[in-house]
């Protein structure tokens, strides 16, 4: 905090931003909490948490001078106080209050700055949810009381004659929670004892969160306590954690050894003079006024700049010992500093310049590489061979660094599923699995959308009401789990929910009555289930709100594609449906193994790749779309020949080789004719024009300079095990609609 | 007052008279505005993409983006263009949603940059003419011939041309 009016303003220009966004912080987990505490009213964690987060928001809001977040945040805050005191129950309707609040609580701190958003129906809006707070939390209103709360609790080291003054100071034992102890249960039995002066809850333990085991206890209190028990109750109190508890009771002492004490114990307050007014030893006002006359003298260059410290002896009094211990403190933690700092804010656009010139550093590491080793010279090799060792290594560190959970995705989900089921009259017992898992931060962005949709999808159409529910003998309310986790490569999201599953009979016989399939020919179930993400494709036997939301399944379908993404559906009817989203971690680069088939090159992920086979035979016959079987360790092998597929019109070479891949449909081989080995690669987008071609996923510079195209081993897959032909080679499709229909014949025998 | 006449003078003729680059494919030659020109490149192989129609022959490198060259004899006439010494690849900036993207077009050669005064200009012939009328922009005259200005913006309209291209899927 700062001490003049310019400081302030500059401060809170700066500040201010950073307010928002951790604001923003907080009012999502106040969501997630209240959700959270829903299925678990009785969680007194839960309830605390929430309180600390709207009291954060409160009270970061005041520095700020927000008096309208504050104002309204109070409300809230009172109403959230009684519940931590028994006083009120949470009840469904409060809990739908909160969310309300939570979401006015929202509104205001994003137009902070701008209070013309305001409008007169938000006021409203929230005079009413005052009203219906005040109901609750004050049956006969009491201003008066309200009033009270908002002050600043009464400054500690307040000293009165009676009873002794205890200090009381436990740091627990790791094993503490473990042992099925809570520290929170001991600090009320002392209160219990007598009058609990001051708390303060140590932090200083608690390690950071990749170190941090959460059923280990990390913390310490500080208390204070006025009560005439002797030293034997207080120490009775921790009897059951005395065991690995460091407890240290100290009979009433001197003030000035009790402030030098303090602020020993004190977290992290840089300033001096801060520190001293927080333990009372001088006040703000002395404070302000010493720090005039340091500033003052500052200006007189003969006599050099005076120390706070000694000033504070000099001028306000403040003992000796007092000051020498806020500065063992102050330096203490410089020394410590370093090691604090383990966040830094990083601008997204800032991050993504530096991964785009990694992707041309990419490149130009491997045209480096390509000139190296035309002039076979050993050492240029030996040096370029390094620096791409060093390039991956970056780029391994790089692309972590946008690597997000996609948790934060998910939870927002919560509140969605809460709502839609209301309002659809279902119940849901909603599960996020693995929401740990990592996934690049533009890919999370992308994806919230079409989860959005598959989720809303799951609980309008697939889960049954209560009624239906308990009639095919199932539990009253309905289960969807969102999960997600690595899978070689790529993270897989499954939405799984035990509803009535697609009904493929509706399907097909809109997919008729649409024209999507033509009468009468039933394709297989996959197939059948895959018809949901055709174009105009709807079976909702009524337009429910939810619907026309203007995004389609087949939107869904694209936009995961467009991530280089596959979908599947797993459908049991009247079991349940799962929705399996495969996803690439990156967009941006990928580990690829280049081959080429006459005068084209392709890029193969590698992480598709199994091995390399010669084809021992390349004059083998193959259907229009170049697929032929091989035999590979007495296993049948599909396998595509790309020169058919793609009909690339050049001299047949004599060896030929096969790829095996893995795919979400099984391994197949793809034959290709020149093996080029493992490249970096980083991914262009082919762009609009492409957008429909299926087995081709993006397009790669090479070191050359040439364009490779990167293959789609999933899509690919398709056309493997396609019964049914829609990749129709060019030279076939061309000459005429009947060499298209002899082509698709062909390829069904 | 003179300074007048002499300052608009040469500002109306410069705001009327349109500046095309004139380029030959197959034979025929065609203009474009300039300003719709970003650059033009000598053809040095093009990356063919597969299952494409004959219009889009493919992609090429352009210092590090990938862009789609268009054929455009192939578009009017559903031909390819053999390719010649003097074959090039003309940067032109498209529109797609909002946006200003590359798109390569592949002549046969490129010959001019030509001015047209705004009453040689005249309006695309209502029948007769090989290519769509609204791809048309005007028909420039340059001495006893008539150059067919395109309109770039329709002619080589990319929402229009992947609807193409997913029609031959």
């Amino acid at each position: 905090m700062s001490f003049g009016a310019q400081t302030d303003k500059e401060f809170i220009e700066q500040a201010m931003p950073v307010f928002i966004s951790e604001a923003a912080e907080q009012i999502e987990a106040i969501e997630t909490l209240l959700l959270e505490l829903e299925e678990q009213p009785d969680n007194r964690e839960l309830l605390d948490s929430l309180f600390r987060c709207a009291h954060t928001v409160k009270g970061s809001a005041g520095i700020f001078g927000l008096n309208r977040v504050v104002e309204f945040t109070h409300h809230v805050e009172t109403l959230l106080d009684k519940m931590r005191d028994g006083d009120i129950a949470l009840s469904p309707d409060i809990s739908t209050l909160l969310l309300q609040c939570n979401d006015q609580i929202k509104f205001l701190v994003e137009t902070a700055a701008n209070e013309d958003a305001d409008t007169a129906e938000q006021k409203e809006t929230r005079a009413d949810l005052v009203v219906q707070l005040r109901a609750l939390t004050e049956p006969g209103s009491a201003p008066a009381q309200a009033a009270k709360a908002t002050k600043p609790s009464a400054e500690p080291a307040q000293t009165t004659q009676g009873p002794r003054i205890w200090n009381i100071s436990a740091q627990f034992g790791l094993e503490t929670f473990r042992n099925g102890m809570d520290p929170l249960s001991i600090a009320r039995y002392l209160g219990g004892l007598g009058q609990v002066i001051s708390v303060r809850t140590g932090t200083d333990t608690i390690p950071t969160l990749d170190k941090l085991d959460p059923e280990s206890c990390y913390l310490s209190f500080h208390m204070e306590l006025q009560t005439e028990a002797s030293r034997e109750d207080i120490e009775g109190a921790f009897s059951f954690v005395l065991d690995d508890c460091e407890l240290d009771v100290v009979a009433p002492e001197t003030a000035d050894q009790k402030l030098a004490r303090a602020i020993e114990e004190m977290p992290e307050t840089p300033r001096l003079g801060e520190m001293l007014v927080s333990v009372g030893a001088v006040t703000q006002d002395k404070l302000e006024q010493v720090l005039t006359n340091q500033q003052q003298s500052r200006a007189t260059p003969a006599t050099g700049k005076p120390k706070l410290g000694d000033l504070l002896e000099s001028q306000a009094g403040v003992a000796p010992e007092v000051v020498a211990a806020a500065l063992g403190k102050q330096q203490k933690i410089r020394d410590n500093a370093p090691s604090e700092e383990r966040y830094i804010r990083v601008q997204a656009d800032r991050l993504d310049a530096v991964i785009n010139l990694l992707g041309e550093l990419v490149i130009a590491g491997a045209g480096a590489m390509l000139l190296a080793r035309e002039t076979h010279h050993e050492s240029l090799i030996e040096a370029n061979l390094q620096m791409n060792g060093l390039i991956e290594e970056i780029r391994n560190g790089t692309l972590g660094l946008r690597m997000v959970p996609v948790g934060e995705t998910f939870s927002r989900f919560r509140r969605v599923v809460r709502d839609t089921a209301a309002s659809l009259g279902k119940e849901v017992n909603f599960e996020i699995v693995g929401g740990e898992a990592e996934l690049d931060k533009s890919m999370v962005e992308k994806i919230a959308d079409p989860l959005m949709h598959l989720v809303r999808n799951s609980l309008d159409h697939g889960l049954e009401p209560p009624q239906e529910r308990l009639a095919a003998g199932k539990s009253r309310a309905g289960h969807l789990t969102l999960s997600a986790r690595h899978e070689t490569g790529a993270i897989l999201i499954r939405i799984d929910d035990d509803g009535r599953g697609i009904n493929r009979e509706r399907v097909l016989q809109r997919a008729w009555n649409r024209g999507l399939v033509e009468q009468g020919v039933v394709p297989s179930e996959d197939e059948i289930n895959m018809l949901i993400f055709e174009p105009g494709f709807s079976t909702a036997e009524q337009v429910t709100n939810l619907s026309g939301r203007g995004v389609g399944m087949d939107v869904v379908r694209r936009n995961i594609e467009a991530l280089r993404g596959t979908i599947r559906l797993n459908s049991v009817p009247g079991v349940g449906l799962q929705v399996d989203i495969r996803l690439p971690l990156t967009l941006a680069i990928i580990d690829g193994f280049l081959v080429g088939v006459g005068p084209s090159k392709f890029v193969l992920p590698l992480e598709s790749v199994v091995e390399v086979i010669e084809a021992a035979d390349q004059h083998v016959k193959v259907d229009a779309v170049g697929r032929h079987v091989l035999e590979l360790r007495g296993q049948i092998l599909p396998v595509v020949r790309l020169r058919t597929l793609y009909s690339i019109e050049s001299m047949m070479p004599d060896r030929v080789s096969v790829v095996v891949v893995n795919s979400p449909r099984g391994s197949f081989g793809i034959e290709v004719e020149v093996l080029m080995g493992q490249h970096q690669t980083v991914i262009k987008p082919l762009g609009r024009l492409f957008q429909s071609l299926r087995g081709i996923s993006g397009s790669s510079i090479l070191g050359s300079g040439e364009v490779a195209l990167i293959l789609d081993v999933g899509a690919l897959g398709d056309v493997v095990t396609a019964e049914q032909q829609h990749y129709v080679s060019r030279a076939t499709a061309a000459p005429s609609g009947q060499a298209v229909e002899d082509a698709k014949e062909l390829a069904r025998v | 007052m003179s300074k007048e006449t002499t300052e608009s003078k040469p500002a109306v003729v410069d705001a009327s008279s349109l500046q095309c680059l004139a380029f030959q494919a197959e034979g025929e030659v065609y203009a474009v505005d300039i300003r719709n020109v970003r650059e033009i490149i000598q053809y040095a192989g093009i990356t063919v993409v597969p299952q494409m129609p004959t219009f889009l022959r493919g992609v090429i490198n352009l210092r590090g983006a990938v862009v789609p060259v268009i054929d455009l004899h192939a578009r009017f006439f559903g031909r390819k263009s053999p390719i010649g010494k003097r074959s090039s690849v003309i940067i032109l900036e498209a529109t797609l949603e909002d946006a200003r993207v590359p798109l390569g077009l592949f002549v046969d050669a490129v010959n001019e940059v030509i001015s047209f005064a705004p009453h040689d200009i005249e309006a695309p012939p209502q029948f007769g003419s090989v290519i769509p009328k609204e791809f048309i922009l005007g028909m420039g005259k340059l001495g006893e011939e008539f150059i067919t200005i395109l309109n770039p913006d329709r002619a080589l309209d990319i929402e229009e041309l992947a609807l193409l291209v997913e029609q031959k899927h």
